[in-house]
């Protein structure tokens, strides 16, 4: 229904020019179409015919992206490990004793499981938490970017944000803050046992597992060139909970301080109280073999950290992962809900059109 | 009497003359009476450059948004609490302020420019012996000034003398009651005697008087004082004031006394108070505002205590999160996180709303100016929005309420026909413009301003064929009071009444022309021959006889009396076999079917001997008491004027603006109540409302008497219907079914009544709606303000008033709007008005068009703003039920900042700027569709609380669909926050999108703007240079990167989003396939021509005859005595000496 005003315009130009020609300038609104509004527009006549289609065309879209997530959700193999050690049976139950952040023996529990179903390709490796508040203000606000961005002055004198985290014994923290201090702290170690007896420790990749600009812009440490980190964090303290200082997280100078990728993964901070983080990469060895075949395995876990304070959770998780990521079948089911409901009303609009939509249009034209 | 009785008698107001001292001394000595006189200075500005900054943000600040954007900005400075930081709320509150702040002064410029001009008009002062020229802020109380001819009077003067014999002044009081007539203003015989003798301004320098008179009040028809001068005191009254705003006519010199000045002056008195006026719908947003605010104060509490609760609990807990309740005190936790939310919730309520809706009203404005079919080329005036904030009350109007002089009519008379026994010429139904000119070229006197085409009329005057038109013509040229002056050898008229202008300028045209009087002669030329007629007695009108007679003796020696008067009064006058009756009563009906204004013309030959008998009654009665010699001249008038021959009918248009009948029916068929209110007398304005239509013609007018039995009665209403259904079932049976045939006639002193019965002002308020319309005559401008306030105060609907004199002023700044009409003069009105433009007929298009679209664009705006900033701050609600009630934001505080600016403004207002629901053809074709616009308040209430409910669904939407697919995964906070975002921004998208129904490039352009600057805003607060400038600002780097490539995040955003419009959707189809909206109702049906209301019915018309001149008695008294027949040849110096003997009066033929 668009409409074309051309040659309306037109002619009001002419007569706009002719009369204001002299020197007196008229006040004669330009008759332009914006100003007159009568701008070419196109306006869409929504008839029954045209809406109810788009009802069930929506529905129509929206069920099968529902069935495809769903399957695809499905085919995604998944292993979850509760290991908190609740139970009196579990083996990590006398690990849980534990409430402290600092006992001075770490202790190892050992858990067996059985994988019914070989695990093709990589497979993610994650710890997941529950009733963990990461997402709490007071906690998220928790850190200094700067300093984690490897700013000098940051490091000696962290900000404000970080208290009362912020400096121990009169030195300042690296890193500084709750999120840091709390990092999670669990060593898992996988290992297949073979049919045949033998024990065999899964290779786990603890790089690779956080994003890119994480480890390289984001965080940094101070004086990015300098490997001796232990010089460069001279004069600072190590997080209270933390068992080694920053820069005795790992043997690797790409993998130490501050481009830890275990601690830039726990830096970045979850949605929601229930989450999970990725912890390790199990790399596919060949096409061949399936990288975790079934058969039995053996988790074990320095225990460290004590969630049982905040009547919380931990789980280890192995799982493969699809274009969209790990299993996530409410994406799925959202869909198709939705895409149901959208074909549900498209019905009722349907019934309503049949029986009240005619008789209203035909009055309206007789009158 | 003494001073001191005239205090008694609240008489306190003391001016002396030319006594500047005395009158500023108050001034400065007793504080407490610190402008106890005040200046002439009209002051209408508010600021000055020391008070502007502190008077703007004093009043800026009395807007409780303005305040709650302030304490929001505070609150967000201190950082224990601030959840968004503090830059995002005072950016757009400096901006709001600026703008507001600016257009304010700049008003208050044009206020200053306009005040000056007013101000700065020229006027003679009368300083130390001289008048000097002076300006009229510089006219103080007591001052004596002069004013020429056609100047308009500077303050309200009493007037001392004059340059016309006896101290007579002409003026025009079109600026204050809207009559046209010329009235008479005498001075005191004291003061002219006095003061005209001498030199004039020694004499009036030396004038020291003593003005005693009441305090300055808006009662513009009274006046009560005396002046003590020499010893005497004499009383002063209304005739001898001359108000401010009123112009000095065919005087050459008026000479007065300051009495009252600026503010004090009666038409400034009645100005009545500017007031800020506010639309109904900000009125009702405002209160939804208000609740918002509320409802997040409450939400807030709770969640503080939720936050309380769950400190409390995660303190008998070891880990993180204990250390960081503060101060190791849940409460005092609860207490920080209250009004952290508070902040974090305080986006539903954005300043930029604040900022849009003016922009869009200013916008709206512009396009009342820039319409082209509301520009008058003749005066090259557009259209003018002066106030740029009610054009959405336009599309809800209820009540028209009208000025009539000026805003109805020209203003002009014109003689259109005329009916010679029995015989009718000239012809109505032409337009006046298009009669074709008659060749009067043979009349020396002709100036071409007849609008009648009768050539046969002319051959027979001048064919000497045919007595009666020649009698007729002479009665016209006889039987007046207008008097002549002679301007470049052609006599010009000046009239007390326009219509007897007109009438004597017909009579001039057709070769009868009036040439001048005395007191004892009229002298005329008939056809090129000067005849000299003797008056023998002036029969003058009043509105009680409704008619007026000369007797005259003829140069031949006979006797005539000539007399013209209301066809009722004359008809039963007439000798009982008089010829031609019924035919001219036929040309009566016909006159009055074309609204024309008639009266009949009549004459009378008197025998001698009984003129002789009536003269000597007469005389002896002028030496009788006033009373008893009203009661006998009465008789006396009654005796003569009998045993008429009748003559024939002159009818006369009161030119009305071009297309008022046709925009009268338009806006009552668009539903509103027209409402006629003017100073004017009953009987024109009763005329005008027929020939406009306003009236119809079977139409009952129901007057005061009828009016206040009903209102007197103990059920008011029903006695209305039963006194129209009995008027109605005799007249036509089937009539009575029809409603809306009755109308309401009042004057102003029956008005006064409603003071003293405050009671009947609802009940009259319910009568007047069931009537086609209410016509108010005689009023005061205050008593017009008060009518306006009588109908808002008791109905619920919008006021429009529409006037262009000064008289109208209050009245426009009264009603809920106001409308100026930009006449030829005086600017008053539009100085005061909302809106200005030139023809009554451009109302039809504020209203049905701009109106209209205004009012379903601000609130399609309004809706849809609420929906898209409630929807998207509310899901902190439900985020805070898992983040332990911490009031963390869900989304990245730039996004929060740049949501309601730069992401989803533009389409919105692109909403609100070219939404066209029908297009202005079709508005105007269907005036019931503006019918639906003039709902009440509530279902504004109910629309508004829909949307806000829509807005929980979709924040309930918004969050838990994300929650959903981000429960216990390894996707983290911040790209919950960018899909969140993104889902929000899509449902803002699609839902503005689909409540636009009429799509400009400009509406396309901005959706792919608002999504392009989206994603471009989004990258460049997530890149890594921003980043690397302030890590803590842009912490969120190289979020957007992974997410916008995330399908995950692209699948939840979009099943998101369009969950959350699907009901708006759905409502929609269901509106469509019902076939509900207006739209689709006037596509289906717009081939169809649509027929304006058919002409008016002529059934039983009343026949409408009146004479407009002033209520009361005609200016006959002083023709006869000569008071105002003045000597035009004398020079004004010789003036002083003329005395009121006729014999001074020389004759001009």
């Amino acid at each position: 229904m668009a409409t074309s005003y051309n040659a309306k315009d037109e002619d009001g130009h002419i007569t706009v020019s002719g009369p204001s020609g002299g020197t007196l300038r008229s006040k004669k609104p330009e008759n332009t179409a914006f100003k007159q509004q009568r701008l070419p527009a196109w306006q869409p006549i929504l008839t029954a015919g045209t809406v109810l289609p788009a009802f069930f065309i929506i529905g129509l879209i929206f069920i099968p992206i529902g069935i495809g997530l769903y399957v695809t959700s499905n085919n995604i193999k998944e292993f979850e490990i509760d290991y908190t050690g609740v139970d009196m049976s579990s083996p990590c139950f006398n690990c849980s004793q534990s409430f402290s952040w600092n006992s001075t023996r770490p202790c190892t529990c050992t858990i067996p499981f059985y994988l019914d179903q070989p695990y093709e390709s990589n497979v993610f490796m994650y710890y997941g938490l529950s009733n963990f508040y990461q997402n709490h203000r007071r906690y998220v606000k928790s850190r200094d970017d700067n300093q984690l961005n490897g700013d000098p002055e940051s490091l000696k004198g962290p900000s404000k944000e970080c208290e009362p985290y912020a400096k121990h014994d009169n030195k300042p923290i690296a890193p500084c803050g709750a999120i840091a201090n709390s990092m999670f702290n669990d060593t898992l170690e996988l290992f297949y046992n073979d049919p045949n007896g033998t024990k065999i420790q899964i290779p786990l990749n603890k790089t690779g597992i956080a994003w890119w600009t994480d480890k390289h812009v984001k965080f940094r440490n101070p004086e990015g060139n300098n490997h001796n980190l232990t010089a460069v964090f001279q004069g600072t303290t190590k997080p209270v909970n933390w068992r080694r200082p920053v820069y005795e997280l790992d043997d690797d100078p790409e993998n130490n301080g501050f481009i830890n990728e275990d601690f830039i993964v726990w830096m970045r901070t979850a949605a929601l109280p229930t989450f999970r983080k990725l912890y390790r990469i199990i790399p596919r060895k060949s096409s061949m073999v399936p990288t975790l075949p079934s058969g039995n395995y053996t988790l074990e876990v320095v225990y460290n950290y004590p969630v049982r304070s905040f009547e919380g959770r931990k789980r280890m998780i192995l799982s493969t992962i699809s274009w969209m990521g790990g299993k996530n079948p409410f994406l799925g089911i959202a869909y198709m809900t939705v895409g149901s409901v959208c074909f549900f009303l498209g019905v009722v609009l349907l019934i309503i059109h049949h029986k009240y939509g005619n008789r209203n249009n035909s009055a309206d034209i007789s009158n | 009497m003494s001073k001191e009785t005239a205090d008694s008698d609240g008489l306190t107001w003391e001016v002396r003359a030319n006594n500047r001292p005395y009158h500023k001394l108050k001034k400065f000595f007793l504080f407490f009476r610190w402008g106890h006189y005040a200046d002439n200075v009209v002051r209408s500005y508010k600021y000055s450059p020391l008070t502007f900054l502190p008077l703007t943000l004093f009043e800026q600040f009395q807007r409780a948004a303005n305040l709650y954007f302030l304490l929001m900005v505070v609150l967000q400075c201190v950082p224990a609490i601030s959840s968004i930081p503090w830059y995002i709320t005072i950016i757009p509150l400096l901006a709001v302020l600026t703008v507001r702040g600016i257009k304010d002064l700049v008003n208050d410029m044009a206020r200053r420019r306009s005040d000056s001009e007013i101000n700065s008009r020229p006027c003679d002062v009368l300083v130390s012996q001289s008048f000097t020229r002076a300006q009229w802020k510089d006219v103080r109380v007591g001052d004596v000034v002069r004013i020429h001819k056609d100047q308009t009077i500077p303050a309200d003067l009493l007037l001392l003398c004059s340059s016309e014999p006896h101290s007579l002044c002409y003026v025009e009081t079109a600026d204050i009651d809207g009559e046209t007539n010329l009235k008479y203003r005498q001075a005191l015989g004291a003061t002219h005697n006095e003061l005209t003798t001498h030199p004039s301004e020694e004499a009036l320098g030396s004038f020291d008087g003593v003005v005693l008179c009441e305090k300055p009040n808006n009662r513009l028809y009274t006046f009560r004082g005396q002046m003590h001068w020499r010893g005497e005191c004499l009383h002063l009254d209304y005739e001898h004031m001359l108000l401010r705003g009123t112009i000095l006519r065919n005087t050459d010199f008026a000479y007065g006394l300051a009495i009252y000045t600026g503010a004090d002056t009666k038409i400034l008195r009645n100005c009545g108070k500017l007031r800020v006026k506010m639309t109904q719908m900000e009125k009702v947003f405002n209160n939804v505002v208000i609740g918002i605010v509320l409802s997040v104060l409450l939400v807030a509490l709770l969640l503080a205590i939720g936050s309380g609760v769950f400190s409390s609990q995660v303190m008998s807990q070891t880990g993180v999160l204990p250390t960081l309740v503060v101060n190791g005190n849940p409460a005092y936790t609860g207490f920080l996180v209250y009004w952290s939310y508070i902040i974090l919730l305080s986006p539903a309520m954005p300043i930029s709303l604040y900022i849009s809706f003016e922009l869009v009203h200013t916008v709206h404005s512009l396009f009342i100016g820039w319409d082209l079919e509301m520009y008058w080329q003749q005066a090259d005036r557009p259209a003018q929005a002066r106030n740029t904030s009610l054009n959405e009350e336009l599309g809800q109007v209820g009540y028209l309420l009208s000025d009539k002089t000026g805003t109805l009519t020209q203003n002009r008379l014109l003689f259109r026909q005329c009916s010679i026994a029995g015989e009718i010429y000239g012809d109505a139904s032409v337009k006046a413009e298009d009669v074709e000119p008659m060749n009067l070229s043979w009349n020396p006197f002709s100036r071409g301003d007849l609008f009648m085409s009768a050539p046969s009329l002319v051959e027979r005057l001048r064919g000497q064929q045919c007595p009666l038109s020649r009698q007729f013509l002479s009665a016209l040229a006889l039987c007046h009071t207008v008097m002549a002056e002679w301007k470049e050898e052609t006599p010009v008229y000046q009239a007390a009444s326009p219509d007897e202008e007109a009438l004597v300028g017909a009579a001039r045209e057709l070769g009868w022309v009036f040439l001048s009087r005395t007191r004892d002669f009229i002298v005329i030329s008939e056809l090129g021959v000067t005849r000299q007629y003797q008056l023998l007695a002036l029969l003058d009108f009043t509105s009680k006889r409704r008619r007026m007679s000369v007797l005259v003796r003829e140069p031949e020696g006979g006797l005539k009396l000539y007399c013209k008067g209301a066809d009722i009064v004359i008809l039963e006058r007439l000798q009982s076999d008089s010829p031609h009756q019924e035919s001219t009563e036929k040309a009566l009906q016909l006159f009055a079917e074309a609204c024309l204004r008639t009266l009949c013309v009549a004459v009378r030959s008197v025998p001698e001997a009984s003129w002789e008998q009536w003269s000597k009654t007469l005389t002896q009665s002028a030496v009788m008491a006033t009373c008893e010699r009203d009661a006998l001249l009465e008789k006396l008038y009654d005796e003569m004027e009998e045993d008429l021959q009748l003559l024939g009918v002159t009818a006369i248009e009161d030119r009305l603006q071009e297309g008022v009948p046709e925009t009268i029916a338009l806006l009552q068929e668009a539903g509103l109540k027209v409402w006629v209110l003017t100073g004017d007398k009953k009987e024109t304005a009763v005329n005008i409302g027929y020939s406009c239509k306003l009236l119809d013609p079977d139409a009952r007018l129901l007057e005061w008497q009828e009016l206040k039995q009903i209102l007197q009665s103990p059920d008011p209403l029903v006695s209305f219907f039963k006194a129209r259904q009995t008027e109605l079932w005799a007249v036509d049976k089937e009539m009575a079914g029809a409603s809306e045939k009755t109308s309401v006639v009042l004057t102003g002193p029956e008005l006064a009544e409603f003071d003293q019965r405050p009671e009947w002002g609802a009940t009259f308020m319910s009568i007047a709606d069931h009537c086609q319309s209410v016509l108010c005559c005689r009023v005061t401008p205050a008593q017009k303000a008060d009518i306006v306030t009588l109908v808002r105060k008791h109905t619920n609907s919008v006021t429009l008033c529409i006037g262009d004199g000064a008289n109208d002023v209050n009245m426009i700044k009264t009603a809920h709007i106001g409308v100026g009409l930009a006449g030829v003069e005086g600017g008053q009105a539009v100085q005061n008005a909302d809106f200005a433009f030139s023809q009554f007929r451009f109302l039809q298009r504020l209203l049905l068009v701009h109106g209209r679209w205004s009012y379903r664009r601000i609130s399609l705006f309004l809706r849809y703003f609420l929906f898209k900033t409630c929807g998207f701050a509310l899901v902190h609600i439900w985020f805070g039920l898992f983040n332990g009630f911490s009031a963390q934001s869900l989304y990245e505080t730039w996004f929060i900042a740049l949501y309601t600016a730069f992401y989803t403004a533009a389409p919105v207002m692109c909403i609100a700027i070219f939404e066209q629901d029908v297009s202005a053809e079709s508005s105007l074709k269907l005036p019931e569709l503006y019918k639906h616009r003039q709902r009440q308040q509530r279902s504004t209430y109910v629309t508004l609380s829909l949307s806000l409910l829509y807005a929980v669904y979709a924040s309930l939407i918004l969050f838990f669909i994300p929650f959903g697919v981000f429960y216990d995964s390894a996707l983290d906070y911040q790209t919950m926050a960018v899909t969140v975002s993104m889902a929000a921004m899509f449902a803002a998208t699609f839902e503005v999108a689909q409540l636009t129904r009429y799509w400009t490039k400009f509406s396309l352009a901005a959706l792919f703007v608002s999504f392009l600057l989206f994603f471009i805003f989004t990258r460049i607060t997530h890149s890594n240079r921003l980043f690397e400038k302030a890590p803590n600002d842009y912490f969120f780097v190289g979020v957007s990167d992974k997410a916008f490539v995330d399908p995950v995040v692209w699948l939840t955003a979009l099943l998101t989003s369009w969950t959350v419009i699907l009901p708006s959707v759905t409502s929609h189809a269901i509106c469509v396939i019902l076939a509900r909206l207006d739209n689709h109702k006037v596509h289906s049906t717009s081939p169809q021509p649509v027929e304006l209301r058919s002409p008016f019915r002529r059934g039983a018309s009343h026949r409408r005859s009146s004479y407009a001149v002033s209520q009361g008695a005609g200016p006959g008294r002083l023709i006869t005595s000569a008071t105002c027949i003045r000597n035009t040849t004398l020079p004004v110096d010789e003036k002083v000496t003329t005395s009121s003997k006729p014999t001074d009066v020389q004759d001009q033929a």
